[in-house]
């Protein structure tokens, strides 16, 4: 019987350590593909948008584990699929978010396969973990031939599917810092259906002090500009402000302005402007509720 | 080579790096119940489940299932009698063309293994990356919810 073959001929690589990884992605530069779940990576193969010449699987490397970081916060390893976010009790505890924009995303049946790292790094404008993780003050650890390196998820988004990645780099951990007591985050998304993409996402992440006035915030929006990035004028607005109706309308405003979308098949820009708008409202109104209400889960 | 479980048997394949684990189930297992469709995870027609886990199998290469244990729509009998979870698509009227009925049902079953009591929301969750064009889901709802019932013993 035929075999029916959907992907061009390729190489298979499954490497044994990180090191090893990343020789052969320097050594072989865009004909090797670094190969997570695969959801969108195989996607683009079967539509011609890429062809490599080889698959680097990454699955071998234990890049999917949650652990505290020294600093109160934690560490997500890239490999660390969507499902397994959802389903961990420590990003539940300490993040919620991350496990309610996992949900959002795609379908069971993804989401057992697909990665944070997948999703991060193929960058997207409106990768749904990009504006939570953004929001959250998540840094990217990237390991190539030379070393080590570290930087603000904000710097890591060049542009549409553009990183800052290396030849030869993978990103191996996303950490993300330790969250005041009081302190709430929330993930709104617009799609127009169950399994689509965010044709808005906003990001909304704060804490208060004990009278409910904003300490810190940050809006992160995804899907209304050419990478996920900070609405830093809406977010410095929020500091130092209580919660009130008519005032976050004013800073929703501001996020609309600091946003660029454009018209494409999910959505058109004036309708992404209007939304942003609504759900930047409704995340910040949500954000504080949470904030005030927000009791610590590890007994510190 | 790569060597793997299907349906609680085991076997052993020469595959090609690119090959799909769903070309596999269907060409060289003959298992023509999982269904091909959209080839891009977007369908859920060729759901089956892979170490106890839901997966689009159009989306896994053959390579990737060395060592891992597989469950198609094929293995869910009991015996000569079909799983309570494909006897409720029939009493429930959950099937027209049929043609996502396998991957549904698949989906159906990992939910139930993880979950014997879910609530009507949690069944739309588990059923979100499957796709119906005829029945309009309400059905297939029904069907699992009263599979879930039957399976843990409820009197109705």
């Amino acid at each position: 019987m035929k075999e029916r073959v959907e992907v061009e001929p390729v190489n298979y690589i499954k490497p044994k350590s990180v090191k090893e990884t990343c020789a052969i992605l320097a050594e072989r530069g865009s004909l090797a593909k670094p190969f997570a779940g695969g959801t969108d990576l195989l996607v683009q193969c079967r539509k011609g948008k890429i062809k490599p010449e080889c698959l680097v699987d990454l699955k071998g490397l234990n890049l999917d584990t949650i652990s505290p970081l020294m600093d109160g916060g934690i560490s997500i390893g890239s490999l660390t699929t969507l499902n397994s976010i959802l389903d961990s009790e420590t990003i539940h505890n300490f993040y919620p978010v991350l496990c309610e924009t996992a949900e959002a995303m795609a379908s069971v049946q993804i989401r057992n396969r697909a990665t944070i790292g997948g999703n991060i790094c193929n960058a997207s404008p409106s990768a749904d973990m990009a504006a939570p993780l953004l929001a959250l003050g998540a840094r990217a650890v990237l390991v190539g031939v030379n070393g080590k390196r570290e930087m603000g998820l904000e710097e890591f988004f060049l542009g549409p599917g553009k990183t800052d990645l290396h030849p030869g780099e993978i990103l191996t951990e996303i950490c993300i810092p330790p969250f005041p007591e009081k302190s709430g985050a929330v993930y709104l998304k617009q799609g127009r259906n169950a399994m689509d993409l965010a044709l808005v996402g906003v990001a909304v992440a704060l804490s208060v002090n004990e009278y409910g006035v904003c300490e810190f915030s940050r809006i992160a929006l995804g899907a209304v500009g050419p990478t996920p990035f900070f609405a830093k004028q809406a977010s410095a607005e929020l500091c130092q402000k209580e919660y009130d109706e008519s005032f976050v309308k004013r800073i929703a405003e501001l996020a609309a302005e600091e946003a660029k979308p454009i018209d494409d098949v999910r959505a058109s820009s004036w309708y992404r402007l209007s939304q942003i708008r609504t759900l930047t409202a409704d995340a910040i109104e949500e954000a504080f509720r949470r904030a005030n209400h927000a009791v610590r889960k590890d007994g510190r | 080579m790569i060597s793997l479980k299907v349906n609680g048997e085991a076997y052993e394949f020469e595959v090609k790096s690119e090959t799909i684990l769903l070309d596999l189930i269907k060409d060289k297992l003959n298992l023509t119940g999982t269904k091909a469709a959209c080839r891009s995870g977007e369908c859920g027609a060729c759901t089956v489940i892979m170490n106890g886990a839901p997966v689009n199998s159009c989306m896994v290469l053959a390579v990737e299932a060395d060592g891992s244990e597989i469950l198609t729509i094929e293995g869910l009998r009991i015996g000569d009698e079909l799983h309570p979870i494909q006897q409720a698509f029939i009493d429930k009227g959950a099937v027209q063309c049929g043609f996502c009925t396998p991957g549904m049902v698949m989906s159906a079953k990992a939910l139930l293994d993880k979950n014997n009591n879910p609530t009507k929301d949690e069944v739309r969750k588990a059923i979100r990356g499957n796709v119906c064009r005829c029945t309009g889901y309400k059905k297939i709802e029904e069907a699992i919810l009263s599979a879930a019932r039957n399976m843990r013993g409820d009197k109705i």
